[in-house]
Formats: C-alpha cells, structure tokens, sequence
C-alpha cells in the first residue's frame, strides 16, 4: 500500500462541510456534532479517531443518513457530489445503497432466524429483482473474495454457527456484494481477536484497492486508524480537531489532544516510567465549555484559550483547530 | 538464590476438561509477591478458565493451585471457604458497566466489602477506611456517594478496584480491565494499578489480549493459546525476542504505524 | 457505538409526550385507589342495599335515584358495583399475591442452584403448564363447591408455573452478570445475594408480572363467575354481574352488564398501567 501516492482527489467521494447535528432530548436540543468538516476522496482511507463522546460514530451516521428520530442536521453533507440532507424516500434509499456500512458487532445486525445465505442475498433478491439461484452464486463469489472457503456450506448455516471474526467477514462481503462506492466501518474490529482483527483489516484493505472505494473507518485506537488509513481525523466532543496523513500523526501531531491520546497509550517496545495522563475526562458536546472545547485539559491553554473558539485551518500539510498553532513548539515527546 | 518467601501464587499442571474438551492444559506459573503476570491468549485460550479455577469458582480436573503458601486446588463450598478465600485473591472484570449492583452507591458497595473481611469493625471506622480506599483509587466524596449509573467507565472501574482492595488482598486477577474504557482514562487507570502495586505490595494475575498494556503493566508473562502455555518468560524479553510462532504472530498482528496487515488465513 | 446507544436511548424515552403520559399516569392511580377504596368500604359506600329487590322497577333505565338502573330484580347496579368491587378484587389480589411469593422464591432457588434443582423446576413447571387455568378452577369448584375458595386455589396453582417460567429466565440473565459473581467470590453466601442483590434487580420485573397477572386473573375470575363456578349469584360481583346481566342485554337494558364489564376493564388497565410506570421508574 503506497500511501504516499495517493492525494485527496479533486472531486471527493465524500465532503461535509461545517455539519453539526443536535438531537432533541425533551424540550431542548442537545448538541453531538458540533463542527465536522472533512472530505475523503475515491481510493482513500480516512480514519476517524476519537474517545466516548467525540461524535465520531454520529459523523458516519450522517454520511449514510442513518440518524435516530428527533435528530437536526445542519450543514453540508455530500456523497459523490449529492447533497445528502435533502433526500427522502427512493433517492434515500439510492444514496445508501452507494454505501456500505460495517458495524462493531455483526451478531447484532445480522438476523439470527435466518441462514447467511438469506441474509446475503435479500437485497439482491427483494430490491435489485436478481433471480435467487443467481444472487445466491454471486454471493458465494463474494464469501470467496473475503476467503472464506467452502463458501455453499456457510451459506446454509446459521449466524450462531459462525465466529465473530468469521460474521465480520461475511458482513464485509454483503456490504460488497452491493457495489457501494462508500464503505463506512464503525469499529469493525474492536470485538475481535488481534489476530482476526488483523485479517479483517487485510481484507477491508485490499478490497478497498481493488474497487477504488472511499473507506472511512472509525475507531478509537489511534494506532489501528494510523496503521490502516492514509488521512486520520482526530475527534473530540463534537468537533474534528485535527487531520494529517497517518504517517505523520505519531510525530508530528500539531493539536494538542492528538498528542495527548499519542503519549497516553503504553508502547509495545517501551515501558514507560509513567504513561501521560490528560487529567479529566473526554466531555461531550454538550459539556463543552466555552472557548476551545479541550483547553481545561491542555497543558498549552492560555487564557485566550478559554474565550476565543478556534477554527478548523490547514496547517502543516493538515488541518488543525488551534488558537495557539503557531506558537506552540513541537518538544520531542519525553517519555519516547 | 531462591527467595525465602513462597510465590502467592503457585500453580501446577493445571488442566481442565469439560465433555472431553480439553480448555486448559497444562498450564503451571508461579506468581512471586509484589509481582505482576499477564496471561496473554485471544478467544478459547482459557485464560478466563484459569483465572476462574484459582478464584475457585470452577473445579480444575488436574493440577494444584497454592495460594499464599497454603494448598488451594479444590473449589470452595461453603460461603465461609469463599470468603477465606476472597481475603487472598480478588477478581476485577472487564465490563464497568455489570461488574457492579446497580441499586449500591460506590460508598455501600466498598462498605459491603470491608463488613465482610474486615471483622467486626463499627460504623465509624468502616467509614473512615472507605474513604481512605476511595483516596487511593482516586474517587471523590461525590462519586462515592453515587450510583454506578450516573458514573463513567473509568470511575466504575475504580470502584471495582477499590473494593478488591477492600479485601486486604493480596492478589488481584484482572480480566481485561482496561479494555472498555476511552484511552485516556486507561492511562489513568493503569497508572493507577502501578501506584497500588508499589504502595500496598500486591500482586497482579492481568489477563489481556492488549501487548502494549501488557508490556506497561507485567513483569513476567505467559502466552496461550487453545489450553495450553506456549511460552512465558519476563514480559520485555518475550515480546522483544519472541521464539514461538505463535507469539511472534500475535505480536505482528499489533497494529503499528508502518504495519501493513497481511492476509494470510482463510477460513 | 457507546456514544450512539445512549443517544437514541434518551430520545426515546423523551419522545414519548410528558403531558399525556403524566395524565394517564394520574387516571390509571385515580382508577385504582376508587377500586380499593370501594373494596374496603364498599357496603358503607352504597347508596342502596345491593340485595333490595324490588321487582316493580325491573330493568328501569338510570335516575336521579339509581345512576345506573336497575337490574333484572330492580336491585340498584350501582350499588351492587360498588359493593362487588370486594368480591371482584380479593380473589385476583389473593391469587397473584400467592402466586408472586412462590414464584419468585422457586424461581431463584432454581436459579441460582442450578443442576437438578432448576431441571425438576422446569419439568415441573411445564406439567403444570399443561392444564388451563379454567379447568383447574372447574376441577377445585367440584372440590371446594361453589364460592371464591376453590377458584382462588385453583388459579394461584395455576399462575404459579408462568410466573416461575418468566422470573427464572430473567433472574439466569441477570445472574450471570459480573457483579454476581464479584460477590461470589468475595465470598458472599448464595442467600445473600439472592436477598440484598439479585432480588432487588429483579424486582422491577416481578412488579410488571404481577401487574399483568392481576390482569388476568380478573377476566379469569369474572369468567368463572359468569360460568357460574365462583361467586353464587345473588352475591353482587363483577363476574356474576356479566353473567346475569346477559338476558338483560338481549332484552335491550345492557346497562348491567356493560357497567361491570367496565369496571373491570377499567381496573385491569388501570393496573397494567401503574405497573408499567413503576417498572419504568425502577429501571436502574
């Protein structure tokens, strides 16, 4: 995977521009997007990385439009150049059958009274008119492509039959099998083995190359997102708080969450005297406090800080939502 | 050059067979005092069979389990036994969200804990220890006096802390305690569990599947896989130099910037 | 998803209007606290003799002097309602009372023991299950004669096995939670935990059986009633009240009937709905 070569393109798959969404709890509405503004082209992974609170799952929601009732969506969001707000009933629809969408835990979303094959191919079947015996070959070609092997058998069998890792990977062939130019993964790993989890990611990989699908893969392991995607998006209550190519988001972050969340996970190859502790905790949207939604946390904050909100500006071949950017020097972090 | 105390933990050819399945094989540690273990294994390792055979919640049907010094293969029966037993080794679980009554504040839920091993201790001194243990896990008066519902992760998981400290233990088994919270809290946490190790001298069994943490947190390790030991050794010299292929898959499969996931299984 | 899942949670449980559920909340309550009161003071609350037959002034359509008319004996309807809510009420309340307390005792003993404890349970429960409750309160009618003491045997047997079938399978559930078995280890002895943390996790369920099941063994006695097993006629009751109301609905004076259905029907929502909210509010 050549992660260099390959540039947001000119006309991105995927663009959301200054979205927020609120959600009406009682009388009020309560905010969990509170400033989102990231585009992902054909061909590219981009990593969504935040804790709880974030709003990184409702972003990929409001891609594919699945949002619970009571839900208000300001904003642009726009998936191969249509506007996503303003669509209902059949272009819905279309729209999300441009998209596939991978949940953390296939058990939940696959119907456990039917055989895989069903669950496979009741698409095809019901809504694309393809003959049964057809969708269910197309199918078992799709069961292949993701490597599982005696593909008829497992089509007979029943989701309680399968393993996590191996649902996952029929949930990935399903979502395949409806051509879709978007493929949105929310924590599809994170229930799974390290090493099925390793496998899965090969195969959301390679199928991502092959077909030249955008790929937005939501996480909260920082490590995982950088290792898979060529762009990370950093979250945090509500906002994107940073972008950078995953090469450089290790070292170079330039938002001081990002480095936060860097120096707070152990290493593999280190043991740390003390691992980095951001003192508190993540705050939701709605708890923002005002100015710079992370400044009590930052061990940068000034009291500018804490009245001026920051906006989301390119900065270093990124994107970074910081008042103090440019002054704030890039120490080596210590404990490395 | 042997020590004169005996490990807490000692455990002996440890096997476990139910209808003729094989979940443990096998499998022998030692677990020196103020030490700390990790058990590492994925899905249908048995790490959890392990760690509920020497809470004495199952039956192993080989080997010896002797915990601090005293012989203690064969489950508890009584409630007395389990309590015996509680005082020397504690569980804490991976999910913050049921490990705990959701009806009990943290305070009645570590006050729970002390009445039951702390003797007959009255009103006043319990009160005076629950604070002292909510102290040292880092929880304030107002989230002692809160239920778990209206507390996050990370405080719910310093309450199952504080109160297998509660029990004076001496050797804590956690099972994946970190892995459902946010990362910055698991730093929080982990930093916590050192802090407890260094002061009180308690032992850890911590069972993850996480190398990283692992490498934070243990001193020794032990890697299975299907039942059985595949390797063990102090934690920096196996993750560095791993000699088994299983372990060194394991350690290849750790998402690493520069790590291109490689597909080599189907299944 | 962690974020996602309490999102759609609060809005759901938000979307529902305040305003109407409150006022439902206060009819439901309303509804019930007359019920009892006419249970408990009904005879005092009576406006007429229930039993004053006055044959002249059968089937007369409601006055000013008897709300609802008269029924086929020129007895007041209102007041033999009112005086029938005792009769109506004791048995149901009685049965589901019985039938809470050993279920919920078996269902954690078999719960908790496992092994051939909750095996015999289940056999058992599921022989029981076999027999209708109708039948078995015809069977204890023969036994008991007619009055409220055979039906009211006769349903608590027969409520018992469903209760137990549906508090086990969610006592199992919550049973193998952590937290049960943290206090396992600790040491904590099995009736502990069944008394100070199974049950009172639980408990929010075992109220919206029992809401349910006083439902039901309302109809079950009124149509015993109406079958003429239970309650004798002239004994004012709900049931009895349905039945013999019947030749009046075919002569074109339903008032009878229609008054006592209500009121059951009345009380039986009613219940079911203050049950739901206290399960709700329950709700860790």
């Amino acid at each position: 995977m050549s992660r260099s070569s390959v540039r947001p393109s000119d006309s991105p798959v995927i663009q959301l521009e200054n979205v927020a969404a609120d959600v009406r709890v009682g009388e009020q509405w309560r905010p969990v997007l509170r400033e989102v503004s990231l585009t992902v082209g054909a061909g590219e992974a981009l990593g969504i990385v935040g804790e709880s609170g974030s709003g990184k799952s409702m972003t990929a929601r409001t891609i594919a439009r699945l949002l619970p009732p009571a839900t208000r969506v300001t904003g642009t969001v726009r998936v191969a150049g249509q506007d996503v707000n303003s669509l209902s009933g059949k272009s819905l629809r279309r729209h999300r059958s441009l998209m596939g969408v991978i949940f953390q835990d296939p058990k939940a979303h696959i119907n456990p009274v039917r055989t895989i094959g069903d669950f496979m191919t009741e698409t095809l079947v019901l809504v694309d008119g393809v003959r049964r015996a057809e969708a269910l070959e197309r199918a078992a070609h799709a069961l292949g492509d993701v490597g599982v092997t005696s593909p008829e058998r497992r089509l007979a069998q029943y989701p309680h039959e399968l393993s996590g890792g191996l649902l996952q990977r029929v949930m990935i062939a399903t979502v395949l099998l409806g051509d879709p130019q978007v493929i949105l993964a929310d924590e599809p790993t994170t229930a799974l083995d390290v090493t099925t989890q390793s496998e899965v990611i090969a195969i959301l990989d390679e199928m991502r190359r092959e077909r030249n699908l955008a790929l937005v893969f939501i996480t909260h392991d920082l490590e995982l997102a950088s290792a898979v995607c060529d762009r990370t998006a950093v979250m945090y209550a509500g906002q994107v708080v940073e972008t950078r190519a995953s090469g450089a988001i290790h070292e170079h972050a330039r938002h001081p969450y990002t480095r936060a969340l860097v120096g707070a996970r152990p290493t593999l190859d280190l043991r740390q005297r003390r691992l980095t502790v951001i003192p508190g905790r993540p705050v939701a949207p709605a708890e923002a406090p005002p100015g710079c939604s992370f400044h009590p946390r930052c061990q940068y904050a000034k009291e500018a800080c804490a009245a001026i909100e920051p906006v989301l500006e390119p900065f270093d071949n990124g994107t970074v939502r910081c008042i103090r950017k440019h002054e704030i020097w890039e120490p080596e972090p210590t404990n490395r | 050059m042997s020590e004169p105390t005996p490990p807490i933990l000692s455990v002996k050819g440890l096997g476990k067979v139910i209808h003729g399945v094989t979940i443990v094989d096998d499998v022998s540690f030692d677990i020196p005092v103020g030490g700390s273990l990790a058990v590492v294994g994925e899905s249908g390792s048995g790490k959890t069979t392990v760690a509920r055979i020497i809470t004495g919640l199952t039956r192993a049907t080989a080997g010896s389990i002797a915990l601090d010094g005293t012989e203690r293969t064969t489950p508890t029966r009584s409630a007395a036994e389990r309590r015996a037993r509680a005082r020397k080794v504690q569980l804490v679980f991976q999910d913050p969200y049921s490990s705990l009554d959701p009806r009990f504040t943290a305070s009645q839920t570590i006050d729970e804990a002390l009445r039951m091993h702390g003797g007959n201790a009255d009103r006043t001194r319990r009160r005076a220890r629950v604070r002292e243990i909510a102290d040292m896990v880092g929880l304030s008066e107002k989230q002692l006096d809160s239920r778990p519902g209206m507390l996050s992760g990370g405080q719910r998981q310093r309450i199952a802390i504080a109160r297998a400290l509660a029990a004076d233990v001496r050797l804590v088994i956690l099972d994946e305690p970190v892995a459902a919270l946010d990362v910055s809290i698991q730093a929080q946490v982990l930093n916590l569990l050192d802090d407890i190790r260094r002061d009180t001298g308690t032992s850890y069994l911590f069972i993850s599947h996480d190398l990283a943490v692992v490498r934070q947190v243990t001193d020794d390790i032990v890697v299975m896989r299907e039942g059985r030991i595949v390797e063990s050794g102090r934690t920096a010299d196996v993750l560095e130099h791993p000699t088994d292929d299983y372990t060194k898959l394991l350690r290849e499969s750790v998402p690493q910037p520069g790590w291109h996931a490689r597909r080599s299984l189907s299944v | 998803m962690t974020t996602m899942s309490i999102t759609v949670q609060s809005v759901r449980n938000r979307i529902r209007p305040h305003n109407r559920g409150s006022i439902l909340t206060w009819v439901s309550i309303g509804t019930l606290a007359v019920a009892v009161l006419l249970a408990l003071f009904g005879p005092l609350l009576a406006p007429h003799d229930p039993n004053q037959t006055d044959i002249i002034h059968a089937y007369f359509a409601p006055t000013a002097d008897h709300w609802l008319g008269q029924d086929s004996q020129g007895r007041d309807v209102l007041s033999r309602l009112i005086v029938g809510a005792r009769s109506s009420m004791t048995g149901p309340f009685v049965v589901v009372f019985v039938a809470m307390i050993v279920g919920t005792v078996v269902a954690l003993s078999a719960a908790w023991l496992n092994g051939w404890v909750d095996s015999g349970v289940s056999t058992l429960t599921d022989i029981m299950l076999g027999f209708p409750a109708i039948v078995l309160a015809v069977l204890a009618s023969s036994v008991f004669g007619p009055g409220l003491i055979g039906p009211t045997i006769a349903l608590g047997l027969a409520y018992i096995p469903t209760t137990i079938r549906v508090l086990r399978s969610f006592i199992i559930r919550e049973r193998a939670k952590d937290y049960i078995l943290a206090y396992e280890v600790q040491g904590l002895s099995g009736l502990l935990i069944c008394a100070r943390h199974l049950f009172p996790n639980i408990l929010p369920m075992v109220i919206a059986q029992a809401t349910l099941l006083f439902g039901y063994a309302m109809v079950d006695f009124a149509a015993i009633s109406f079958l003429g097993l239970g309650v004798q006629p002239p004994t004012p009751d709900w049931g009895v009240m349905v039945a013999t109301g019947q030749r009046g609905v075919l002569l074109g004076y339903p008032m009878e009937s229609l008054a006592a259905g209500a009121c059951i029907v009345a009380v039986v929502l009613a219940v079911n709905f203050v049950g739901q909210r206290i399960s709700d509010r329950n709700e860790p």
